[in-house]
């Protein structure tokens, strides 16, 4: 995480880039996303935040560029997150009430919890580790912050398959 | 007595099959030694446990068989974690790094097939089957940080 922190501040250099994340990378992401209809979908809208960031940008192509819009795209991903973990612990709280007379079988508020809660150390394990793959090399930006951006969307994506599935 | 004997032993032989006498890891194996590709080894996973299911049927078995192939992926796995660690090309950093994310792995793993179980149907065999793909996937993936398409 303290490598992302890094990535950042060597990025926020003034490229209005924060005005084209803030007004394009987010409403992008989400237009695509709310219109999937299945996993495939879903998956076929990673990358497209970045993208409109990186065609926006002064510099966007360049791998600065490049690792600043994943790394835009990976923040917005993880309001996309925040909204569908809200949505499937929604759905847990009242499918644990339903079942509150077999004990057993009420987990789910319980399980998506600790669920999430070890996905993101994990996250950032995973992503310091595909930093630390690529030694002192540049590579090692666009790898970490791809990294987040995949494994962000990912995780968006398999939690609001599940509330999909069950709800 | 000796009746009580005789019938306890017939009984005791004539028990279905257990999945550790059926489980048999060389289609998995197999495909692995014969994959070229990342994709490829990720559609290995499974192989063996598969066959074993066929075979025995039942939800208990399922997750026997599932438990079975995953112990071999865990094995697996902690021998690619020492190719890793012992290769020329890697850094103590990067070892490290591996390992911490590899921790963080296996309890974000158990968690989350906790998680697919409470969701989902609630069967015994579901949560076997996800600690498999979970295992599997992960064991896969640690493999390509040294294998080279």
């Amino acid at each position: 995480m303290k490598k992302l922190v890094i990535v950042i501040a060597m990025l926020a250099t003034p490229l209005a880039a924060q005005e084209v994340n803030d007004a394009q990378v987010l409403p992008t992401l989400r237009a695509c996303f709310n219109a999937a209809d299945s996993v495939d979908d879903a998956r076929a809208c990673i990358g497209i935040g970045s993208q409109i960031c990186q065609d926006q940008t002064e510099g966007g192509n360049s791998a600065m560029g490049q690792s600043f819009c994943q790394q835009s795209e990976a923040q917005a991903w993880d309001v996309l997150l925040n909204e569908a973990y809200r949505n499937a612990m929604d759905f847990a709280k009242a499918t644990d009430y339903d079942d509150r007379n077999s004990p057993e079988f009420a987990r789910r508020e319980e399980t998506l919890r600790a669920m999430q809660r070890a996905w993101i150390p994990f996250r950032d394990a995973k992503c310091d580790a595909e930093y630390a793959k690529w030694g002192s090399g540049s590579m090692r930006y666009i790898a970490a912050s791809g990294c987040f951006m995949y494994t962000n969307a990912e995780q968006t994506i398999q939690l609001w398959a599940m509330y999909n599935a069950f709800r | 007595m000796r009746f009580a004997r005789a019938l306890a032993l017939a009984l005791l032989m004539a028990r279905p099959a257990a999945a550790q006498e059926v489980f048999d890891i060389s289609a998995t194996e197999t495909c692995m030694n014969e994959a070229i590709s990342f994709e490829e080894r990720q559609y290995c996973v499974g192989a063996s446990a598969r066959i074993c299911m066929e075979y025995l049927g039942g939800s208990e078995a399922m997750a026997r068989c599932a438990a079975e192939e995953t112990a071999w992926w865990m094995a697996r796995m902690d021998v690619t974690l020492g190719r890793i660690a012992t290769a020329e090309n890697v850094s103590a950093a990067q070892g490290e790094a591996l390992a911490r994310m590899q921790a963080a792995w296996l309890g974000y793993r158990d968690e989350s097939c906790a998680f697919e179980q409470a969701f989902g149907s609630g069967e015994a065999a579901s949560e076997s089957e996800c600690l498999l793909w979970k295992t599997g996937d992960q064991a896969v993936l640690l493999e390509d940080y040294i294998i080279e398409d």
